[in-house]
């Protein structure tokens, strides 16, 4: 009788220590998941405000101003306006240093997804875990999503695999 | 901004090796833009044979170990942790690199200790999906600390994303052109008559050494003297054996050699060959050659075919072929003319892969991860994106 009390109490030992632990791994992926958005809304932003300030196309300008200040639920779609404006602008115009401030503003928003993208990968990862929905360990955190724009075409270096995969 | 940079190698010192290289030259390429840079490795204090760039703080000698098919030295255990420890609180870092921190190695404890953004590069495209993915359920607590994370390659970016999760800056690898650029020829090169270059495992049918054979068959006819240079790893009797008594006579196996022994041969033949067959995903012996100044004539592989500018940088020839690669080689080596305008070309084209050009492209993800780092969110949790 004794035996199986030891048993148990164990038992929820373990369980607490492990819930305990998963708790606060998770305090620490939401926190990196939010100063990683952080980091990418800046990111977006500055990308918008070289693009806002470039002597090109009014359609442009419109849609670079309209990501400066379009609410969480409708970013996704103004950046990817924008986007698809930096793809068909001719650069060769550009004064070298606003082409060279819209290069580097892009490829930050592209590393700067990536960050954000794996944050949120690795926290839905352990919230989809049984003891972390059961247990509510997540608290009211609200479930991070995938921020998803079509990426830009950087130049040069994106070297492709020759199909054999060695 | 400037910022002090602490860089992990896994990988001792004291043996060559990809890794090694590339922790060098990116730490001297950051270091030549100012930024600060200290370099923890398995290397021993005060060896005579060995000279550490006074940046390198070495933790220890290195243990080998069999990792992914080969016998690599890495390090660990609490000698090194306590010395990873007292690095990090000695230089008070903005940003930690570590390089490969999947093996249990230097990185890894580095990765554990961590206190700062980490950015984790990935160098190779180790396909041993099993082992990775028993690793990765323990080791996951500890890889949720990187912040950002970088492939070498295509094929490492594609073997990150389906076995790590997660996915990767793709930033190729690095190439030391002012050290490439001003190497010596061996004694007695350049000579005339002719000679061509190969580098690599020269025992493996990839690498496609059998058709440069064959290639060299028909070439002999009319070119007595020509002669070809062989580094690398493999059997050289074998080799000798297989190119026939003709040819073999006509080749020098140098075997495998430093950077320098391979500077030193780049910059003393008429042409590099690389007559590859597939299952390159970027050819730095190309961006190599390129730096050293010596044209190439390769395969039309992918990956050649974009480091070498579609032909515009060095001499593409279909894979497999001796014929039009004895051809690509004749005329080459019978035109002064046309090797030095593809090595102007070359020189002009490897400028992109140059370290200083490179760790600026690195230094961008430091800074994308410190400006991710969670001490800079001043409101706490709560104050960013819903869903």
């Amino acid at each position: 009788m004794r035996v199986s009390w030891v048993a148990v109490t164990a038992g929820l030992l373990g369980a607490a220590v492990g819930a305990m632990r998963a708790a606060s791994r998770l305090d620490r992926l939401h926190v990196r998941t939010d100063a990683a958005w952080a980091a990418l809304d800046a990111a977006l932003y500055r990308r918008a405000v070289a693009a806002s300030s470039l002597a090109g196309p009014a359609t442009l300008r419109r849609a670079a101003c309209a990501a400066q200040r379009v609410g969480p639920t409708a970013r996704e779609d103004a950046e990817n306006e924008l986007g698809r404006m930096l793809a068909v602008l001719d650069r060769c115009g550009l004064e070298p240093t606003c082409a060279n401030r819209l290069a580097d503003a892009e490829q930050a928003v592209v590393i700067a997804r990536r960050v954000y993208n794996d944050a949120v990968r690795d926290t839905l990862a352990l919230r989809s875990r049984r003891m972390v929905r059961w247990l509510r360990l997540a608290g009211t955190a609200p479930l991070p999503s995938y921020f998803e724009i079509v990426e830009p075409e950087l130049p040069a270096y994106g070297l492709e695999l020759d199909g054999a995969g060695a | 901004m400037l910022l002090r940079i602490g860089m992990v190698c896994p990988y001792s010192l004291a043996v060559p090796g990809g890794v090694q290289a590339h922790v060098l030259g990116l730490a001297n390429g950051l270091r030549s833009l100012g930024h600060q840079v200290e370099v923890l490795a398995p290397a021993v204090a005060n060896d005579p044979a060995q000279a550490l760039p006074e940046f390198v703080t070495p933790a220890g000698r290195g243990v080998k170990v069999p990792y992914n098919g080969s016998v690599v030295p890495l390090i660990f255990g609490p000698v090194a942790a306590n010395r990873a420890w007292h690095w990090m609180h000695d230089h008070d870092f903005d940003v930690l690199h570590l390089h490969e921190p999947i093996a249990p190695s230097l990185s890894l404890i580095a990765l554990a200790l961590a206190e700062v953004p980490v950015v984790a590069t990935f160098h190779f495209a180790t396909t041993r999906s099993r082992a990775l993915a028993a690793a990765q359920g323990l080791l996951q607590p500890t890889m949720e600390k990187i912040t950002a994370r970088i492939a070498v390659s295509p094929l490492a970016r594609r073997v990150h994303v389906e076995y790590l999760g997660g996915d990767a800056v793709e930033i190729p690898n690095g190439v030391d052109v002012s050290r490439l650029s001003g190497a010596r020829p061996l004694a007695g090169y350049p000579r005339s008559g002719g000679t061509v270059g190969f580098v690599g495992r020269f025992g493996e049918p990839r690498k496609g050494m059998p058709v440069l054979l064959a290639a060299l068959r028909t070439l002999i006819h009319t070119r007595p003297d020509l002669r070809l240079l062989v580094v690398g790893h493999g059997d050289a009797q074998a080799l000798l054996r297989a190119a026939g008594p003709a040819l073999a006579s006509r080749i020098r196996v140098l075997g495998p050699l430093s950077d320098e022994g391979k500077a030193a041969v780049l910059a003393s033949v008429d042409v590099l060959c690389v007559p590859a067959l597939g299952g390159e995903s970027f050819g730095i012996v190309l961006t190599e050659a390129m730096a050293a100044g010596t044209p190439v004539v390769a395969s039309d592989l992918d990956a050649f075919r974009l480091v070498l500018d579609d032909g515009k940088a060095g001499m593409l020839v279909p894979a497999g072929s001796p014929d039009a690669l004895s051809a690509a080689l004749g005329s080459l080596l019978d035109d002064p003319a046309q090797r030095s305008a593809l090595a102007a070309a070359g020189r002009r084209r490897v400028a992109m892969w140059d370290w200083p050009v490179v760790a600026r492209r690195v230094l961008q993800v430091y800074q994308s991860a410190v400006a991710a780092d969670p001490r800079r969110l001043k409101s706490g949790p709560g104050g960013a994106r819903g869903r």
